[in-house]
């Protein structure tokens, strides 16, 4: 619900009037929507695999039941396709917040942002075999 | 394919820490507790990648 809401609010109230420009968010607000998205993408499975084992343990499936044809792994599997990117779902708006605290205390600030930004997209990708 | 992609997300990674390193290098620093907070940071996810690999 919390990063709907923030996904959402990105989508309508950031940055009005400049939506077709071509004009790059700060690098923060970018890091944490791409971490946002990862969660979109990675909970609901986590979810599934929770309302699975509960139908597993009060309802009489047997999803994960190895006797009754189920498959114990599936349930290995379903949560690491969670667990996998939800390392740089934490990781990801760090780098933003550290991006952000570097040219706080610096005379110079931070080059290469589309480099950075770059490297944040391709680490989100990657995160979910990783 | 899992070795592969977990040695390919070092290049991004490389690319952010040297950047920074790299900023903080060449600027003048003033040493105050969010700078200490970032350089611990770089460090301990320098450790955890080193770890990782």
């Amino acid at each position: 619900m919390s990063f709907t809401n923030l996904l959402v609010t990105k989508r309508t109230l950031a940055m009005p009037g400049l939506r077709n420009r071509r004009v790059l968010l700060p690098f923060t607000t970018i890091t944490i929507l791409l971490a946002l998205r990862l969660l979109t993408l990675c909970v609901p499975v986590l979810g599934a695999a929770m309302v699975m084992m509960m139908l597993d343990r009060h309802w009489r499936t047997t999803f994960f039941e190895y006797s009754y044809g189920g498959d114990p792994i599936l349930s290995q599997h379903l949560f690491w396709f969670f667990g996998h990117p939800e390392v740089y779902v934490l990781v990801i708006p760090t780098f933003g917040f550290i991006n952000q605290i570097i040219p706080h205390s610096n005379t110079r600030r931070v080059a290469s942002k589309h480099h950075m930004i770059w490297a944040v997209y391709v680490m989100a990708y990657m995160g979910f075999v990783v | 394919m899992y070795s592969t992609i977990t040695i390919m997300i070092s290049l991004p990674a490389t690319i952010k820490m040297v950047n920074w390193t790299l900023t903080l290098v060449n600027g003048a620093l003033k040493i105050d507790v969010p700078l200490l907070f970032s350089i611990s940071y770089m460090f301990f996810f320098t450790v955890a990648g080193f770890t990782g690999m």
